[in-house]
Order: C-alpha cells, then structure tokens, then sequence
C-alpha cells in the first residue's frame, strides 16, 4: 500500500525488560499507552512525531493492578476505567471524581493514567490530585549507562514550570497510591483543560478536621499549560485553625493564596487565578458549613 | 426512483480516487515556486492550469476563484488538489508538496469596503444632538464557526456519455452550473444527486460546487470515480453595529443613527442579501421620524465568509433588541412592558414608519413572561444588584433575567428575476399515490409537506413520498437557505394540491401539475416604505434566565423560555425538537461551545397559530432574540452592558474586576 | 504495517500505515458507511464503534491498537438483539435521535446497560457528554437509556430463570 513508506515502525514489548532495551536503542521513539491525547491533539497525520512508536499496552507489569491492605499499585498503562473498577470502594473519593472527570467511557475505556500524567505539554486532571496523597512513582530507564530503578513522590516528576522531569530514558511503570482518611474531599474541575489550556483549574482539597479545628489541610491546582501548585504556607495558614473560620481569616489565606500563585508563575492568566481564588474561598466556606454540621 | 439519501461519506466506488485540497499556509502574497515532486501514474494533481472553463465558482453576481496559481488572499486558499487511490496516499503527496511564497502584511481591519449603502429621513445627527437621553452602544457578534456538521464533499463518477456528481450540497442545481462553467461540461451531460447534508451551518451552499468542480476535473482527468471530503471551516462574517439612539422625556426613541460594518472575508458572497437582510435586522419596530442607517460590507484577508444562519439577519435583530433592553436599564423600566406598551399596536411599523402585518407580538410576550415569571424575578434580581452587599466574593448571586421579541424573516429580500426558474411538482398516480418532485428532497420539512398534501387531497400520508432524484428529473427549486423549503416550497406544494384536486376525477391518471415561483418585479422590492420585506415572517418572543457560576465565571442557564407563532402547525413535536436542536447549537456558540450534554438547560417552546395559513421557520428568529436575551440577562446579572457576543469567561472575569 | 483484526465477526486483513485513525481504516478501507463523523478530532463524539465490547471514539483508535481486536460497528450491532432493545426503549421514551447521531447514541448506551441497568441520570449524562448532537433534549436521552436499561434488565433476568 502506498502509505506503507511512511508508516512508523510499531513495537510491541511484552516484558519490562524488552522494554527498556528498546527505549535505550530508540530514544526518540514515541511511548504510546492510551493514545487519546495524542491521537486529538496531532491529527489529521501524518503526524509529527518520531517514525517509531513503542506501545506500552502489552507489558503485563504495565497494565497490572495490585492491591494491597496500604497501597493501590497502578501500572502505568492501565486504563482509567480499570483504575475505576478495581479501586471501587477502595479509591478516595476525590480520586475516583478526577478519574471520572477525564472523560466519558469512551474516552477513560482508553485513556490510561501515566498518559494523563506524562503528556509533555499539558498537565491534566490526575496531577494536581494525586500531589495531595503519599504517592510514589516507580521509574525504570537507563541512568549513567546502568538500567536503574526509582521511586520519586509525584510533585518530582514536573519541573517549576510544569514541564516533564524523567531522566534519560526513563519510563514511568508504576504509581503506587498509599490509602489515607480524609474527612472532606473536594476536586473541581473549572473550565475545559483540552479546549481552553489558559482557562482552566483542576482544584483539588484533601483535608481532615475535628468539630473545632482542621486538623490537616492540603490543597492543588493544576493549571494545564502552567504546571501543578501546592503551596505549603498556604496549607499551613489553613491547618490548626479553629473552625468555623471567620470572614476575616478567610480573606487572609485567600490573599495569601493568591499573592502565592502571582509569585508562582506569570504564566497563570487572569481567569485561572480568579478561578482557583474562587474555589479556594468556597472549600473553606464548606468545610465551616461541614464542620458546623457535624 | 423515491429512496433514501445517504450521506457523501458513506458512498464508495469502485476504483475511486480519494481527494485532499493543498491550502496557501499564508494570509496574503504571491506563490513564487511551487514544487510537485513526481508522484506515481495513478496519483492526479488538480491546478488552476487544468480548468479548461473559467477558473471561478460564481455565485449570482460574485465569484470566487477554484484554485490559485499566483495570488493569496486568504489563509486556506486552495492551490491544488490531490487526489490517489487512497485517502492517506493522497495526504501523503500533498504533504510533500513544497511551496514558496512572497508574503504581504494581511488586511484584517477591515478598511476595504465593498458595498455602502445608506438609507435615511430627517436629520437624526440634529435630533441626537438636541436630545439629552442618548444611549450609544456597539454590538459585535465575531465570527461563528461552524462545527459537528455531516461530512461536506462530492463525488464524481465518470459514465460515457455523462457524469453523475453526489454532492452534500443545500442546492443541487448550483453544483450543476459551476460544473458547466469551470469543468466545460455540458449541464445536460452533468447529473448532480444530492446527498443527505444535515446537520449543517449553511456551508454547503458553497463548498460543494467548490468540491464537485475538482472532483469532476479529477475523474475526467483520469477516467476514474473520484471523491473529495473537506472539513474546512465556514465562518459566518462579523458584524458589528453601532447605534446611537436619541429617547424623549417619556422613555420613547424619537432619532437613530446606526452604522453597520460585516466582514465578508477575501471574497464576498451574497454582498447584496446580507446587507437586506442586516438593513431588516436593524429596524426595531418604533417608528421614528429622524432616523440614519448605513450598511457597510467590507472585504479583508479572511477567508470567505458564507451564508451562515441567514445571511446575518440574526446580528441585526440582536443589536435591535438589546439595544431596547438597554434602554429600559437606562430608563429602569420593566422591558416586557416597555415593549408591550410599544409594540402592541395592532399595526406595527418598522423605525422607518414602513406599516407591517398585525402581529401577534404582545401575545407571544406575554405568554412567554407568564410561563418564566418573567417580572418577578426580573424585579428580585434587580433588587439583588442593588442589594449586593460586600462580604467574602463568593457570597450573593449574580443572577439575570432578559427578554426579547421580534421577527425573522423567511426567503429572499426580494424577487430575483432568476427565482423563475425554480420550481416544484406534484404527481397524482393510480391507487392515490402521490409524489413530490423537488430538488430540495433531502429538506427537513417533508412532513409538513406530505401533511399539506394529505390534507388538500384526503391521502394517507402513507401514499405520499418525496421524490428522491437527482438534477435529470427533480425541477429546480433553488437553494436551501433562508427556511425556503418551509416558507417558499411549502405554498407551492400547496397550490400543486389544489390543481391536482381540482383536475381529480375528470382528468386521466397521472395527473402532473409543476408550479414556479412568481418573479413580480426585477427591482428590489420598496419594502423599507411599503410593506413586509421577504417571503414571510415568524414572530417570537423569548426569556433567558441566567446566573453567572461565582468559581467558573461561566454562565449558568436557568431556563430558557419561547413563544411562536409559526403559522400553520403540522407536526409540533418535531417543530419543537427542531427549534431546541437550533436553540441549543445557539447557546454553545453564544458562549464559546462551553456547554455540554450534561449541562444543557430545559427550554420551554410554546406556539400560537394566528399570523399566517402558511407553516413558517422559527429557527432564523430564535438565533436573533436568543442572543439579545441573553446578553440583557447577563447585563443584569453584572450590572453593565454586554454588547459582544460570543461571552467568554475572561470576558465576564474583565467586567467583574473593572467594577 | 499489516493489520489483522475482527470486524463484524469477519476476519480482516489490512496492510495500511500503522498509525491510521481506525475511523479512517474503516470508512475508506472497509467499506463501512455508517460511521458519520462531525469534527474527526474527539470532540464530535459521532464515530462511536465497540472495540472488544467497549464504545470507544474510532478517530483516537490508532490503526496498530486494533490489531487482533473485534471490532463492531453500527452495521453489524443494528441486527443485534441488543440493539432492537435500545431502539425499543428510545421509541417507549418517544426520544428518537436524528439519522445523524443514532449509530452512536445507541452504542454509547449499548456501553452503559452493559455495566448496569438502572443507570442514574448522571451517569447517563457523563457517558453522553461527548456527544456533540444536540438532537435530543438531555432529559429525553435519560429517559431513552433508563428504558433501554429496563429491556436489557428484563431480558437479563428472563434468561437466568430460564
């Protein structure tokens, strides 16, 4: 067939390490888990991409899902849908909502969760998200000309800027999700990430409190073409207070979110930091409201 | 010869060469090489050198070129096309394809103008100036971009002693023509069918003439079926209004001064209807003695920008009506009143005192300010504005309610002398069959014509079927555009009944009775002094309720409520599913397609039946008054004025920090 | 690349570019006609096929991920008994999709009563929330699919006791 001369070279792997060999002879190939990001984004083809592709899918260590009595371990190739049902009833809440706002089935039958984190100009629903728990990030690849293994927490797979941090030809294989209690759990979605990149917030808080106080407070945004934010001062400003927060303590931390999030990058538009201000005042109003009701 | 119609995608020849148009990458300048690598045998490149008639789609007095050999004018315009045995084959090639060009800085200020017209009574800059309640807007509506529409292509498969062309196109007969003129293919030797092409936005009015000239040039090149599918974009023209309106000490408008500007991109089509259209668009329905408006259309460095839910007739309506509601912010009046005080007259006029048909206007306000509530949350919202305290940002809604009413019309602004031509049939057989013959066959109003038929002649619906065929033996009935296939094709079915009724048992069977448009006049109808512009009207009222999210900025619909009075009624159900689905593709652009299927508001529809005997077209109407509504709920939600349409987030944010 | 996959119980052979749409394998290498896409780009939501059972969009399907799948599109799945029962339950909910949208509205619920036959409105709403056509108002699509639903319920259960 005529388009036969261009047809990029497919590998299949189907062992890790048949993998890792060849993303050390092809390192400019393209790692291919789900395709749904890549597929909507370079079409119509002939893509420009490398002329190699390196398909993920048939690793079984990739795709394997594991649990146990403190972690969920997700190859990075499995499909958010199985992430679904396997981690039903298991998953947090707020996790299982940020899987769930990826897409419709259609979209999450295929999406995988390592294509979510590791597409290299946009950062999607998972990251923000998955930055509040203790989670891990197994990555095997070749560093200083040895085949190495490594488990890094995910806010050291982004750089500042948002941008990818793998060394050499490292492969993300595994995420491992330790289980934590949170009483209040809120993710939203702001806006239209794939769409309107500059638009929009994935917000996203994990927190525990007592009927007086919050006693642990941890809060996200991703910005999709900026990167993933936590700010520690901001949480801080935030736990061991009394609750209810009154109006004035409410304005505080919210100033010093956003003097924070200019300070972060000016890369953040307008709308996004109205938008994660915004959200970011009303997860306080409903943690008052919740820790009334309680 | 009656069987369903599919669509250009699904069809599939033998042997057929798959089409792909190569497009200048640059807004303005000259190709100065263009390097076409040697393809394989069975590979055909398509260049301008390859017409053997005019290198130009006409489009009655405006032309467009097919394909360009020497100077851009617009980003996407076609230099060649490619076609090979494969889609991807043919992709491929083009690709390789490489081009040089000399660019020039584009024109996209829209500073060209193509046509001026003004029209205008008494000295409204006197009145304006002498007035002290002058309220100055300007209303943009950017351009529209067509998108989730049914593949839009043609194909052509070459027989011996003729070429059959499918083609998605909105009119049949047009695909025909330019095949005559750019191909040098006698029109009797070319037989264009059309394919079903809906959804759509307009945009196969054009680009399947466009697409059937290549693919004809391509499959008399190479003695082989050849197909070309396109998804470039249409765009509707931007349009901008600026209004000055001069009010007495009662709240009336006594003087406007409107300039109007729409951008109809490299190449103007329909220059002349759109200005019509516009011109109708802007009226408003108070007359005034001092009153000045002026038409602008321009050409610029955009591509062409296309018919496009009425030839823009939905801008002007929109600057109209929110230019009322405005007003009534201004004057703190409650605008379902206002406009029933004023509108309500059992003779409306036009700005322009022009006197038009009784209307049910007041009716279609009042019913669709009962069902939403329409004063009282109008009045709490207000009082919400003013009570809108200080307090954390996220406290207080910002919630608005806006209304408006008006026409749209249905077909041409005037009788075109070329409206001759076209025509319907109808075809009474043995055992009461009954056929309708028309080239609008793949219309959406079929049911209303089979119910007309049925109803004249006492036939089960069931013996009714609409003749699906192609330019060799449907008449010509023009284009699908402006709802003609309700207002205009309709009557003439209708007539064709009441002839056939009357030959009926006194003629032999078949009886075959073909009835044409009436052309009255070749000038342009006087209907800025004497009557109702257009074929027919529809009148409608509609209510958005809006709150804008305090986290998204995105607004929230509440609810979205519409009264019409679309004439004779046939099948309500699919009326109203129909004006939803237009509705609902209104809404998506009104604020950028940031809505989805999850959060699609309800919308109420409610008809009266009292203007006309004839079924008219709602969806022009809805277009027009669902952006003046909504852009007046949102003004009242941020307590300013909207004027630009569509709304973005980033928008909505400006307005909130500026205040 | 030489692709070998299932489509409509038919073992197909293709020897095409690996990374071509599946969308775009099977309407112009196939022969199939009632894929009827509106953007080719994910976001029209209207080239729904099933992909080992599940709906997936075929236009982000690459060519290479299909091999040794069974494909099913519209063609195959409307003689299913599956897909009398969806088109029962829409007609009982009088919420008939347009020519345009149907083959996929019915394989997206298809999707849905397959995992769970009382689906709840949300659920419903965020596997439709790709789909583009506005054709139908979102409470009828509701109610189409919880009807659907119903069917393949009864059926469910019919067969069991049997």
């Amino acid at each position: 067939m005529a388009g036969e001369n261009r047809s990029p070279t497919v590998f299949t792997p189907s062992s890790m390490s048949e993998l890792l060999e060849l993303r050390r002879s092809k390192p400019q190939a393209t790692l291919w888990a789900g395709g749904t990001g890549l597929m909507s984004r370079y079409y119509p083809y002939p893509y420009p991409l490398s002329r190699d592709i390196i398909s993920l899918k048939h690793v079984p260590e990739m795709t394997r899902i594991n649990r146990t009595e403190r972690y969920l371990d997700i190859g990075a190739a499995a499909t958010l849908e199985r992430v679904l049902t396997v981690g039903h009833h298991i998953l947090p809440p707020v996790l299982a909502k940020a899987l769930r706002s990826v897409g419709p089935p259609t979209i999450t039958n295929q999406a995988t969760i390592g294509g979510n984190l590791c597409i290299p100009d946009l950062r999607l629903n998972l990251a923000a998200v998955l930055s509040l728990f203790n989670v891990q990030l197994e990555l095997k690849g070749d560093l200083k000309h040895r085949l190495q293994t490594r488990w890094i927490p995910l806010i050291r797979l982004y750089r500042r800027d948002g941008k990818l941090m793998l060394q050499g030809t490292e492969v993300l294989t595994r995420v491992r999700i330790y289980f934590e209690e949170g009483n209040f759990q809120l993710f939203q979605q702001i806006g239209f990430p794939y769409q309107h990149p500059e638009e929009a917030v994935l917000f996203t808080v994990f927190a525990n409190h007592g009927q007086d106080s919050v006693v642990d407070y941890r809060a996200a945004a991703t910005f999709p073409s900026v990167g993933v934010f936590r700010d520690r001062d901001v949480e801080s400003s935030v736990t061991s207070k009394a609750l209810p927060l009154n109006h004035q303590e409410i304005r505080q931390t919210s100033r010093l979110l956003r003097r924070t999030l200019q300070e972060y990058s000016t890369r953040v538009s307008p709308i996004q930091l109205a938008r994660t201000v915004r959200a970011f005042e009303r997860s306080l109003i409903l943690l008052n409201t919740k820790s009334v009701s309680r | 010869m009656a069987q369903k119609t599919e669509f250009i995608s699904a069809l599939h020849e033998p042997e057929m060469l798959h089409g792909t148009i190569v497009r200048s990458p640059i807004s303005r300048g000259r190709i100065t090489s263009l390097d076409i690598p040697r393809f394989p045998e069975e590979v055909v490149v398509i260049s301008s050198h390859d017409i053997p008639g005019s290198n130009a789609v006409r489009i009655l007095h405006d032309t467009m070129p097919l394909l360009t050999h020497d100077i851009i004018q617009y980003t996407g315009q076609p230099i060649l096309a490619v076609f090979a045995p494969t889609l991807e084959q043919a992709q491929v090639c083009a690709s390789s394809i490489a081009m040089q060009f000399d660019t020039l800085p584009p024109d996209f200020e829209q500073q060209r103008i193509f046509t001026d017209s003004t029209v205008s009574h008494g000295d409204a800059d006197a009145v304006l100036s002498e007035t002290e309640q002058v309220i100055e807007r300007t209303y943009v509506t950017k351009e529209k971009q067509s998108s989730f529409t049914a593949p839009t292509g043609a194909l052509t498969i070459p027989e011996e002693k003729r070429i059959i062309v499918h083609a998605s196109t909105q009119w049949p007969f047009h695909v025909r023509s330019c095949i005559g003129e750019v191909c040098g293919v006698q029109k009797r030797k070319t037989v264009v069918r059309p394919t079903a092409y809906s959804p759509n936005y307009g945009e196969k009015l054009i680009y399947p003439s466009l697409y059937g000239c290549l693919t004809t040039l391509a499959a008399v090149k190479s003695g082989r079926p050849a197909r070309l599918i396109d998804r470039y974009p249409a765009l509707s023209p931007r349009v901008s209004v600026h209004r000055k309106t001069a009010f007495n000490a009662q709240g009336d408008p006594v003087a406007e001064d409107i300039l109007v500007t729409a951008d109809l991109g490299a190449f103007p089509l329909f220059a002349e209807e759109i200005t019509e259209h516009l011109r109708a668009g802007v009226m408003g329905y108070i007359p005034m003695d001092s009153y000045r408006i002026r038409v602008r259309t321009t050409y610029s460095s955009n591509p062409p920008r296309y018919h496009f839910d009425g030839f823009c007739y939905y801008a002007g309506l929109f600057s109209s009506e929110a230019q009322v509601s405005a007003a009534c912010r201004n004057l703190s009046v409650n605008p379902a009143q206002w406009r029933i005080n004023r509108y309500s007259s059992s003779k409306i006029r036009l700005l322009n005192g022009a006197a038009m048909k009784p209307a049910p206007v007041e009716e279609l306000i009042q019913r669709v300010a009962a069902k939403s509530d329409f004063n009282r949350k109008h009045a709490a919202c207000t009082m919400n504005q003013i009570q809108r305290g200080r307090g954390p940002s996220f406290t207080g809604y910002l919630r608005g309610i806006g209304i408006s009413a008006g026409y749209a019309p249905n077909g041409f602004s005037r009788n075109y002398p070329w409206e001759k031509q076209y025509s319907v049939m109808v075809r009474l057989e043995e055992n009461s069959r009954l056929s309708i013959h028309t080239s609008l066959c793949n219309s959406g109003a079929s049911y209303a014509w089979k119910q007309t038929c049925s109803e004249i002649l006492g036939i089960p619906k069931e013996n009714i079927e609409i003749a699906y065929g192609d330019t060799s033996n449907l008449p010509n009935s023009g284009p699908h555009i402006l709802s003609r296939d309700i207002a205009v094709i309709t009557p003439l079915i209708k007539r064709c009944c009441e002839s056939i009724k009357s030959q009926r048992f006194k003629e032999p069977l078949p009886i075959v009775v073909k009835r044409g448009f009436k052309a009255k006049s070749h000038e342009p109808a006087k209907h800025f002094h004497t009557f109702l512009p257009f074929e027919t009207a529809c009148w409608a009222a509609v209510v958005v309720e809006v709150e804008i999210d305090s986290i998204s900025f995105m607004p929230e619909f509440r609810g979205i409520w519409c009264a019409l009075d679309c004439g004779t009624l046939f099948d309500e159900n699919l009326l109203r599913s129909n004006l939803r689905t237009k509705l609902l593709k209104d809404l998506q652009i009104t604020v950028g397609e940031r809505i989805t299927q999850e959060y699609m508001p309800k919308i109420d529809i409610q008809f009266i039946s009292r203007g006309s005997s004839v079924p008219l077209s709602g969806t022009q109407v809805l277009s027009g008054l669902f952006a003046s509504a909504f852009t007046s709920a949102v003004s009242q939600a941020l307590n300013t004025s909207i004027t630009n349409l569509p709304l973005s987030p980033p928008d909505i944010l400006s307005v909130l920090e500026d205040q | 690349m030489k692709i070998q996959f299932t489509l409509n119980g038919r073992q197909e052979v293709l020897h095409i570019s690996s990374d071509v749409p599946l969308l775009q394998l099977l309407t112009e290498y196939s022969g199939i006609s009632s894929i009827r896409p509106g953007c080719d780009r994910g976001r029209c939501g209207n080239c729904v096929v099933l992909v080992n059972d599940l709906p997936l969009l075929s236009c982000l399907v690459p060519a290479f991920d299909i091999r040794g799948r069974q494909i099913v599109t519209f063609e195959r799945f409307s003689q299913t008994r599956d897909f009398t029962e969806i088109q029962k339950g829409f007609t009982q909910a009088d919420a008939l999709p347009c020519s345009f949208c149907f083959a996929s509205k019915s394989m997206l619920t298809h999707g849905i009563i397959s995992g769970n036959t009382s689906p709840q409105p949300e659920e419903i709403l965020q596997a439709f929330s790709l789909n583009a056509c506005t054709c139908l108002e979102p409470s009828r699509i509701v109610q189409g699919v919880q009807q659907a639903g119903t069917l393949r319920g009864r059926r469910r259960r019919h067969g069991r006791r049997k």
